[in-house]
């Protein structure tokens, strides 16, 4: 999975794009990833590109830029048990500012959305698939719990990415 | 000059990498304290190698770093392979080189752009600026993605390289990934263009002193990675000489080493290599020192951040240069040259975004018994102090506001890397 060459973006740029993000390094942090290998294994229809994002930088927000519609799939604590996940649009939630002061170390999916937005560059329709993540260590494994969602996580996507309509979120 | 006292502590500066505080305290006219405190923890690098194989030495490095892993893992490795009489073929030194420019046009396009144009604009950071001044912003993203892109194509990634290895690559880009790079890299020449003339319009503050300008060096390229140790004050040195060229001390408010060679201090990074190197700059990057008014010798600090837009513009032209010669002589599948013994002592050194790097591993049976890295922000941070010492008495008659102001931007115009050297910023005024 790559990105656009940068020249001609705008007329290349799908309109719409999954955005995986996450570390496989890092335990549950690689499920949005995990979710985007399932979605492409079964292939997308036209007009959707799938992006695996990494470790989100303010750069991001380009991979936002000249698209229509946004899915972004990403391991996020909300406080719920392990592989519960959540679908809601980007203005349903608030994301939490780091507990450091942001530094260029700590520039992530929040920032760079701060970023897309100051820039006037974001799609319509922000959806984020979020699934609560249990360990974060330094392991390239996920746990059972995150594992067992994946299925349900991509054929949510899959069933939107087809005009299917948003599903419920499930745990 | 005001005869009245100003304190001023900068608990933690802004926009730039780790932690640092600025500490000035003037009473009755007189500086009594002048200090940039660096209050991170030591992150014993060096003590993670001890015992480690030696082919794991670049990819622990490079977690010094996530905005110069290239630099690192390519001192690491020039570390290594003169420890064990490795010579990399004439594909990988290119490969290197192009990589290199890579991280080089990352790390100047952040700090040009998201660190130091907010100040020069007047916005409180970057966000700001994006509203104000989208263009400007988006400019600096499709440069940095460019430069990430590269480096990708060269090494997987841009953080935490991981096709880097002693004695090569395992990884090489296609021809069609070359060929792709090349347009981009040649579509970029406007996005310079535009970045030189946005700097010619910025008002860079106005502060010469004159200090030690070092960098590495070579005869015939402007140099990055190699060379040998030169000073603006006279005098060359192999760099494995490296340690009387530094000469580290530690001071009790900070917790990064200090260095200093000919003077009380000296300065390494794009000024300190401009002002070594400027003949051997490209055309285009010459061209872009003129219309933004730096000649060598330049010693005025906060124009470090012109020589970065300098440097932006070589390393795009180099970088195409890099690509037309891969491309005419064909990147093959090689396997890494292997080593002619396990054990033996190298010294690595490569002129990173920030200044001049060393790594130097002594290596017995195949395992790390020995490190010492010294990091470019490190060796600046006597200059900074001394700069700080110079500009106070020459602007106490500013607001305490306006004083912290230009001692941040000072700071900034270092690029420092606390974290990295920490082995720095907030400004306290007490």
């Amino acid at each position: 999975m790559s990105s656009s060459s940068e020249s001609g973006l705008a007329l290349l740029a799908a309109p719409t794009i999954v955005l995986a993000l996450g570390n496989t390094q890092r335990g549950d942090d690689g499920a949005g990833p995990a979710v985007l290998e399932r979605l492409a294994a079964a292939g997308v229809p036209s007009g959707v590109e799938l992006i695996d994002g990494g470790l989100a930088g303010l750069e991001t927000a380009l991979h936002l830029q000249h698209r229509r519609r946004a899915i972004i799939v990403d391991a996020a604590d909300f406080g719920a048990t392990p592989g519960t996940w959540r679908r809601v649009q980007l203005d349903e939630v608030t994301l939490e500012p780091p507990a450091e002061a942001p530094g260029l170390h700590a520039a992530g999916l929040r920032e760079a959305l701060l970023l897309g937005e100051a820039l006037g560059i974001l799609p319509p329709d922000i959806i984020l698939y979020l699934i609560q993540p249990g360990p974060l260590g330094w392991e390239a494994a996920l746990s059972d719990e995150v594992r067992a969602c994946l299925d349900p996580v991509a054929a949510a996507v899959a069933t939107e990415l087809r005009g299917g309509g948003p599903p419920s979120a499930h745990s | 000059m005001a005869t009245g006292s100003v304190k001023i502590d900068v608990h933690h500066i802004t926009r730039v990498e780790g932690h640092g505080n600025i500490v000035v305290d003037v009473k009755n006219g007189q500086l009594k304290q002048c200090d940039l405190e660096i209050p991170e923890t030591p992150r014993f690098f060096e003590a993670m190698l001890r015992g480690r194989p030696y082919m794991e030495s670049s990819h622990i490095t490079s977690r010094i770093c996530g905005i110069c892993a290239i630099g690192h893992a390519t001192a690491s490795l020039r570390a290594t392979e003169k420890a064990l009489g490795v010579e990399p073929s004439a594909q990988t030194v290119l490969l290197r080189k192009l990589n290199f420019h890579g991280e080089m046009l990352d790390s100047h396009i952040l700090h040009a752009y998201m660190l130091v144009a907010p100040d020069l604009l007047g916005a409180p950071s970057v966000v700001p600026l994006a509203k104000a001044a989208p263009d400007v912003v988006l400019r600096a993203l499709r440069m940095k993605k460019l430069a990430g892109d590269l480096c990708a194509a060269i090494c997987g990634r841009h953080t935490h390289p991981i096709a880097m290895t002693v004695g090569g690559f395992t990884h090489f880009p296609s021809k069609a990934d070359l060929e792709a790079l090349r347009q981009r890299l040649i579509e970029a020449r406007a996005d310079v263009d535009a970045t030189v003339e946005l700097f010619q319009k910025l008002k860079i503050p106005a502060f010469e002193r004159d200090t030690e300008y070092i960098a590495l060096s070579k005869p015939d390229e402007y140099c990055f990675i190699d060379g040998v140790i030169k000073s603006t004050d006279g005098g060359s040195w192999p760099v494995e000489q490296y340690r009387q060229v530094t000469n580290e001390t530690c001071v009790k408010h900070s917790s990064a080493k200090r260095t200093r060679h000919q003077r009380e201090s000296y300065m390494v990074g794009a000024l300190a290599r401009v002002n070594v190197n400027f003949d051997l700059l490209h055309p285009k990057a010459k061209s872009a020192a003129g219309a933004l008014g730096l000649k060598p010798k330049c010693v005025n600090p906060y124009m470090n951040t012109v020589a970065q837009v300098i440097e932006i513009a070589h390393c795009v032209e180099d970088s195409i240069q890099l690509c037309d010669v891969l491309l005419s002589r064909g990147v093959t599948w090689e396997e890494p040259v292997a080593p002619a013994r396990l054990s033996g002592e190298g010294v690595g050194a490569c002129d990173v975004p920030r200044g001049t790097l060393f790594h130097n591993y002594v290596i017995q049976d195949g395992l790390v018994s020995g490190a010492n890295c010294i990091i470019p922000t490190g060796q600046n941070l006597n200059n900074i102090e001394a700069d700080m010492r110079a500009l106070v008495p020459a602007i106490l008659d500013r607001r305490p506001e306006e004083i912290t102001l230009s001692l941040e931007m000072l700071v900034r115009a270092y690029d420092p890397c606390i974290s990295c050297s920490t082995h720095m910023l907030d400004v306290k005024f007490v």
